[in-house]
Order: C-alpha cells, then structure tokens, then sequence
C-alpha cells in the first residue's frame, strides 16, 4: 500500500486513462507476480503427435521466460499431474543436487539468458524423463490393451498449488498469485472428472481467500468433434468465482498467441494497481480499493474516471454462461426448483411416491412436511401457472396444513 | 509440579475422556452443587490415573532410574492435596477443561521428556523439574493471576537453551493440540441455521481488563465472527440483541446479509455507546425466543450468550423461560467473561441436552475470540429431531442489455438472477424470494457447506524415532508446497526436538506444520489423497 502511495506522487497522472505507458513504470516497481503454470499431464499426454506434448510446452516455455522477462522480480512455478507420480513439480527444483544429468545441459543454448535457463532447463528436464517413461509404459500396455478408468487428480495439483500460493504469500508482502491451469480432452479418455466436485469447489474457495484468480487453457484434441466437446464446468466455475479467464482452443498452432494475447496480458493488468485514483474492482473479493485522496485537490477529476475493472481496458473472453446449476441426485437432470436434505444437503428433482427417507444420507424425514412438498408437487404438475399455487394454496387452507414454512413452525410449539 | 504429573496421568487419553463423560453424567444425574460428589470422581480419576502411571513407569523402568520414581510419588501427593483443595474453587467446571487442554499438550512434553530424561539422568531429572515449575507459573491459565510478563526479559536471559527450546515448541505443540482436539467424526449437523447472538452491555461491560475495554473488545470479535459465520454457514441467519438497563433490545433483526449486522455494529461504534445499567437473562432470552419463533422447522435454533456480569435482573422467575426454551429446542451457548455463573451454566446445561460443553469462561481476549469462534461450526443434531427436505430454487445468472429493478432492493441493475418459480428478479443470493417466499441459492453456497458433513482427517505427527532409526531421510520437504522441513535440535545434546511433520493417514504423505494448517483450516481436502489416480 505505502507503495502505492508513493507511486502516486511520483507519477501523477493526469487522470488520463489512455496512458498505458505510465503503468508500465509502475509495474516496475515493486509489484511483482508469481504464477503457477499447472499442466494437467495426465491428460495432455494421451495427445496425438500433431498436437502433442512437445508442441505444447514449446509454447509454454516462451510463455514462461516472457513472464519471467517482464520484471526481475517475477516468479514461477510449474506443476504437472501424472498417472504415475502423482503431483510432480517441475520448478522450482525440489532435489537440486541433479547430477546425472550433466550432459544434458545441451538442450539450451549456452548464450541463453540465465534466469529463462535455469527454469527452463529444470522443467524440460524433467518432463523429458517422464514423457519417456509413459512412452515407454504406453508401448508396452498396447499388447494388453487395457482400458482402466483413472481418477483425474487434478484437483490434488490444484490443491499443492495453492499450498506454494501460500507459502510465497507468507513470506513476501507486494507479490501478487495467479494459476494457470492448462488441461486437455482426447477422444476416448479414460479419466473420470465427476469426483472431483467438492475437491474444486474447495479449492476455489481457498483461491477466493487468498485472492488469487485462476485462469484456464482447455486444449480439445483434433480428433475431437467439435460436437462432443463438453466444457469443463468445474474449471468454469473456478475461473467466474476467481474472475479468471476461461478459453477453450481446438489446435495447437499458435498457442502462443492465444497464451500471450490473453493471458499474459490479464497477468499485468490483474496484478496490478494502475493508479491509486482508478478504484479498481478487484472482483476476486469484492472488495474496492479505495484510496483516500490524502488532501489532494484535483480528486474529483480524478473520481470522474474511475475504472471500475480491468474490463474497461481489455475486453476479456468471456464464457457466455456458466453452468451453475445442480443436477438431482436420483435422476442426474439439472434443477431449477429443487428439494434439498436438510442433513447431507442432497438435491432431489421430485419427491418418489415412496420416498420416508434420504436416498443419499438415510436420515428419516418428518411424515408431515414431506406429505406438503407433496401435495405441492401434485399441484405443481397439474397447474401450469406456477406463481399462484402458493396463493391458492393459502386460501384453500388457511389452517396451515400446506401453509407456508413460517405458519407451520409458528404453530409448532403450541403443539408441544 | 501439577502439569508434570498430569503428564504421566494422561498419557492415555481416553481415560480421561471416559472420566469427563463419567463426570458429566453425575453432573446431570445428581444436582451439581453435591460438591462431594465432585471429589470422589476426581479422586477416582486420581487413582485410575496413578495406576496407569504404575504401568507405564515398570514398562520404562528400565532406562530410570528409583530416584525418579521416588520423586513422582511424592508429586502425585501434592497432587492429591492440590486437587482437594481446588475442589472447593467455583470456576471448577470450568478450569477442567482448561486443564484438559493442558493435559494434551502436557502428553506430547512429557513424550520428549522421557526421551530425555533416558539419556540424561538424575542431574538432568532435577533440572528440569525447576524448568517445569517455572512453566506451570507462566502457564497458569486466567490472565489476572499471571506474573507481569516482560517478554524481553526471555530472550538470551535463560540459563538453559534446552529449556527455551522445549517452552517454544510447547508453544507451537499446544496451539496445534488445540486444533487436533476438534473431533473429525462425521456428524449429522444442523447445516441451516438461525442464530442469535445476545451482547451484554450493562455497566460491567465498561470494564477495562479485556483491551480497549470489554465492550469494545466484545464487538470487534463480534464483527469478525459476523464473517466468518457467514463465509462457513452461507445458507443461514443471524440477529444480534443487547442486554442494557435491565432491558433487551433488537440492534439488527434475523437476517441472511452479513453486511446488515456489521453495518448495525459498527453504528453503535460510531455513535460511541457506552454500556449502562443491569443486565437481564431473562429478557434477553425472551426476546431471543421472540426473535426464533417464526423460523421454520427445519433450521436450527441457537443462542449465542456474551455474558460479562456476574448478576442478572429479572422481571420473573429464570427457570420457567428456560423450560419454554427447551421445549422449542432453542439451544442457548454462554460465553462468560468474567467467572463461572451458576445460572448461565444451568441455562446452557439444560438448553442442550445436559451437555457442559456450552458454557464456557473466557480467560483472556486470545481465549474469547477462540470460544467464539467455536460457535461457527454447525452443532450436531439432536437425538430425535426432524429430518426433512427443503424447498428450494436454483436461479441462472441473467445479463441484460437494458436495467430493470430488483424486487429485494428496487434498485436499478443489469443483471441478476431470477426466481425460477414466480420470475421476479433479485440481485444477491443466498436470498428468500421477496414475492414467493421460496429459498433462492447458488449450488456453490451449498459446497460450502460440505466440508462440515465430510471434515478431512487430522493428520498424525510423525514420532521423531522415524528420523533416528532411518525410516525415512533426515532431509525431505512438505510434499505440497515443497518446503524444507525444519531440524530442531536441542543445542546441547543435538537430538531432534521433533520431526515437525505431520503425515495424513491415508495417503501417507508428509506435510509441514503450515500446510496442515492451511489444509484443514481453508482447503479442506488433502492433497496427496486427491492425487491419486486409483482408489
């Protein structure tokens, strides 16, 4: 904050918007960015060769060392997902003492800027082994062809990064997160996503508190129809609670571009005030930076041109519409207007003629408010004017027996 | 001297559960004033304990040497006498479970004492029993009794560096023990509440002993728990009464918005009020039953007491509003500020089913926002009440190109998300529909709640032996943020202090002490279980 304040007098701005360039002195400051770049291997690598592996992370590497270019003070982390080692990171090293690998100095030039090698040269290095070792398993698993189902683990990923999220929050003050998740579909992939529910949606909780937005590359397979294609709802709702971006891209041609238009340029402008006179609407939390304009004659011009988010800059992709829906637990349909366990908070579409208890917790339910939701429900299918059967309701039985919630409790304890 | 033998007597620690719950079913049972009673059981658990103590000492004799032993005996003595006479205290309900919680974290010191004590002998054994007093006077619970404490006065001033060492891990050890306390069973819980938090701001409230005062210090934590009560429980209610002139008063009426309460708070900041006259219990309470009357079946109905008078003024008898109180099964949780009050304890008592737990004596402010805190968890659910569905709506978010109103606020705004069963537009969830009276939410409000039904396990602290007999490497990191975990060693003898690992049950991963705090404090789901490809 002290930071901020200080910019402000250094570079006041003349409430103009349109000076980009003043930012960028800003940014040089201290306002330093650590992103976690989480590759979802465990998908990524069951890719063809036209968009495999290689190509992707050629295109993530450039996107890396620009990140790393922008300021000295910048921060990486790369973190992949695998079938056979679980959570891997490929940077910041974990084992330094990696000797064996001496000659394999030679996948970089010599000449190369030293801060870009030393992370580059730690991750490719360790994804060479691994990309070796699942080839070498894949050919020898075709004779068997076996067609296991394997859990998506990339809510656990998801977790340890925010773990390391954490620890460099705690240790500096100015730097600011963000993740990057980059995840893949292939035709006839054989990881189950639906467990991973509760896992991401805590996740993203965890994200919101530590304000830190996630951001989502989905790469489709060629292979894949553009038909069949189903986003990734989990990731999505991630990305709108976080206000990250979310992008789906069905090649890998060009990734780069994608990688540097979108996503690199939302790095600047999220982790970033642009001038303590532009409230910026940090959406993560909600929560408005408002600097007192300490004496300073000239804010209310500055008032005037309020940036109310990065929005206003940059047009971001925006996701159309997220599906925030629940789907039922007996019949798997989205509900619009459902019935929920008060014990294990399970969503039910419709009440089964014979439901007594919960289908999911077991809890036995009260004969008497189940027999309402009942008689609604009757109700309900027979009407089609949906607003007023609450009304009719009311009139026909004032005594409450299908009265509201509130008449029903309030005639409870009279009972006792 | 107290804490070194309650180290011994506790090293299993379901004999003194097994002891407490013996004690609270007297308690219920039997009227509590039979302070005889009180005694037997307490000297019962003496004498189990001493037994164990027996035990444990033939198993380990062998490294010991009779000296200490001797020793020990004569502790358990002092022991005995000390627990006679404290059992004439009033707070003595609740210092037990002050003492508890001393007693775990005792169970860990005493651990790395023995280990101690085999290597070292007898002058080490005499040595530490003078640290060990020292400890038990800067440990001595209630603020008021502690010496003036000169922090630093600590540093580089102690003649044994083992001993600071050992006080600073006790530190850390003792707030963990804390967390781990927090039971990891599945409960059905009463996700969808109502609450209503009664301050007390009569003139006791002015005091000074809790920093600002007791007043101020109590509405500061009542606004952080305000938030943190909603981020937990974001399908609930709350309201907030106070107590003032021998009157009850509605500073915000039930309501889902945590911003309305904080909003009403901070109003009584700004406009400095000042606590003044009586409290009344039973106005209080009434008001709260009041308050809870129209609340539908299926929430649960709480009271949450700031209580910091010693006295209560009452237009009637107490005892009849308690029995209506149990009836509607309003559960009614007292957090005292000052000492045990026999009323609230009995209100508190039968209110929740004869469990002692809800009443609670704060001992400094750090221990008031900690029992506070305490309430944010959902309670379990009583024995026999309703299970049941609930009605509710599940809107999508809708933008619009041109502004409508809001049916909850009639303001102007673009976008929002409208009632799927009678179409009016709100702009916040969760909501009750203003029109339809339907319960409006976000299936992300209800994930919220999850991590209360399915509570991650506890992770176990691996035992430094591990590390010593080579089981696993001296050096590693924190499996999910990579961090190096630290070697704490005793400067003299070099032995690790502890391993500072803290492993999960079941993916049997290790964790550093920040990461486990962060896992099960925010995250809620382990990492090294959630990486795993095959069940």
């Amino acid at each position: 904050m002290e930071n901020i304040i200080d910019n402000r007098n250094i570079y006041n701005l003349n409430n103009n918007i349109n000076t980009l360039n003043n930012d960028k002195l800003i940014l040089h400051d201290e306002n330093s960015s650590l992103l976690i770049i989480v590759i979802d291997l465990q998908q990524l690598i069951q890719f063809d060769s036209d968009n495999d592996i290689t190509t992707i992370m050629k295109n993530i590497i450039i996107f890396i060392n620009a990140h790393i270019a922008y300021s000295s003070s910048n921060k990486v982390c790369c973190i992949i997902n695998d079938d056979k080692h679980g959570v891997q990171y490929l940077y910041p090293n974990e084992d330094e003492d990696d000797d064996e690998d001496q000659e394999n100095q030679s996948i970089l030039n010599e000449d190369m800027y030293q801060g870009f090698k030393k992370v580059d040269e730690s991750i490719l290095r360790k994804l060479e082994k691994i990309v070796a070792e699942h080839k070498k398993e894949a050919s020898e698993a075709k004779n068997t062809s076996n067609s296991k189902k394997k859990r998506s683990s990339l809510a656990g990923v998801i977790s340890c990064g925010l773990t390391y999220i954490h620890r460099i929050l705690k240790a500096s003050i100015s730097i600011r997160a963000r993740m990057l998740v980059i995840t893949g579909e292939t035709l006839n992939s054989n990881i189950i996503q639906s467990h991973q529910y509760i896992p991401i949606m805590n996740c993203i909780f965890t994200a919101m508190k530590l304000k830190c937005p996630i951001d989502v590359l989905k790469i489709n397979d060629i292979n894949l129809n553009s038909d069949s294609t189903k986003s990734n709802s989990f990731l999505q709702q991630a990305t709108d609670a976080t206000s990250g971006i979310y992008l789906e891209i069905n090649t890998t041609n060009g990734m780069i571009q994608y990688l540097t238009t979108i996503f690199y340029l939302n790095t600047l402008i999220t982790s970033t005030t642009i001038d303590n006179k532009l409230k910026i609407n940090n959406s993560v939390d909600k929560l408005e930076i408002e600097i007192t304009n300490n004496g300073d004659d000239n804010a209310d011009e500055g008032e005037e041109v309020l940036v109310t988010s990065h929005n206003d800059i940059l047009l971001k992709p925006t996701t159309s519409q997220v599906d925030f829906r629940t789907s039922c637990f007996l019949t798997g349909k989205t509900v619009a207007i459902g019935f929920v366990c008060n014990v294990c908070l399970v969503v039910l579409s419709y009440i089964p003629t014979s439901l007594k208890d919960c289908p999911c917790c077991g809890s036995k339910f009260d004969i008497k408010t189940l027999k309402k939701l009942k008689y609604w429900q009757l109700q309900q299918s027979s009407t089609n004017k949906r607003g007023f059967i609450k009304k009719i309701a009311k009139t026909n039985n004032p005594n409450g027996k299908n009265g509201t919630a509130a008449g029903s409790s309030a005639s409870k304890p009279i009972e006792l | 001297m107290s804490d070194n033998i309650k180290i011994e007597l506790s090293d299993d620690e379901d004999i003194i559960l097994s002891n407490k719950n013996q004690k609270k079913h007297k308690i219920a049972a039997i009227d509590d004033e039979e302070e005889s009673d009180r005694v037997l059981s307490k000297s019962e658990k003496l004498k189990n304990l001493s037994k164990q103590v027996d035990e444990e000492r033939k198993l380990q004799m062998d490294s010991e040497n009779n000296v200490k032993k001797e020793n020990d005996e004569t502790k358990i003595n002092i022991k005995r006498e000390r627990s006679g006479s404290d059992n004439s205290n009033l707070s003595d309900v609740s210092s037990d479970e002050d003492e508890d919680l001393e007693l775990k974290n005792a169970i860990k010191k005493r651990k790395l004492d023995e280990k101690e004590a085999a290597k070292k002998a007898e002058l080490d054994a005499k040595k530490k029993k003078d640290e060990e007093d020292e400890k038990n006077k800067q440990q001595s619970g209630y603020s008021w009794e502690d010496k003036i404490q000169r922090p630093w006065d600590i540093v580089g001033t102690t003649p044994n560096e083992d001993a600071q060492d050992q006080q600073l891990l006790n530190k850390i050890l003792h707030t963990r023990n804390q967390k781990q306390a927090v039971n990891t069973t599945p409960l059905q819980r009463g996700i969808i509440r109502s609450m209503i938090i009664i301050i007390d701001m009569s003139q006791t409230m002015a005091e000074k002993d809790y920093r600002p005062s007791r007043f101020q210090n109590v509405l500061n934590n009542t606004i952080q728990f305000i938030q943190e009560f909603f981020n937990m429980n974001p399908i609930s209610q709350l309201g907030v009464v106070s107590l003032k002139d021998g009157l009850a008063q509605v500073i915000s009426p039930l309501n889902g918005s945590p911003k309305f309460h904080v909003d009403a708070l901070l109003q009584l900041k700004h406009e400095r009020v000042e606590p003044r006259g009586f409290a009344s219990l039973q106005n209080g309470l009434e008001l709260a039953r009041g308050m809870l009357m129209g609340v539908s079946t299926h929430c649960t109905k709480e009271v949450v007491l700031l209580y910091g008078s010693l006295s209560s003024t009452d237009p009637g008898n107490i005892m009849d509003t308690v029995t209506v109180l149990k009836e509607q099964e309003v559960r009614v949780a007292i957090i005292g500020l000052v000492a045990q009050v026999n009323i609230c304890e009995k209100i508190s008592r039968i209110t929740n089913m004869s469990d002692n737990s809800y009443y609670n004596v704060a001992m400094n402010e750090q221990h008031f926002s900690e029992l506070l805190m305490e309430r944010i968890k959902p309670l379990p659910l009583a024995e026999g009440s309703e299970f049941t569905l609930i009605k509710m709506g599940f809107p999508t978010r809708i933008i619009e190109s041109t502004p409508s109103f809001c049916s909850c606020h009639s303001k102007l705004n673009r976008g929002g998300y409208y009632c799927p069963s009678c179409n009016s537009k709100v702009c916040n969830l969760p909501i009750e529909c203003p029109s339809c009276e339907l319960m409006l939410i976000l299936s992300t409000h209800l994930a919220r709640s999850y991590h209360h039904l399915i509570p991650l396990k506890n992770y176990q602290e691996v035992p430094v032996e591990e590390i010593e007999k080579g089981l696993i490497p001296k050096y590693a990191s924190c499996f999910s943020c990579k961090r190096d975990f630290p070697l704490l060693k005793r400067s003299k003898s070099n032995s690790l202090l502890s391993t500072m690992r803290y492993r999960c049950v079941d993916c049997e991963k290790d964790f550093c002490m920040e990461c486990d705090d962060l896992i099960h404090g925010l995250l809620h789901n382990c990492p090294g279980c959630e990486s795993k490809v095959v069940l």
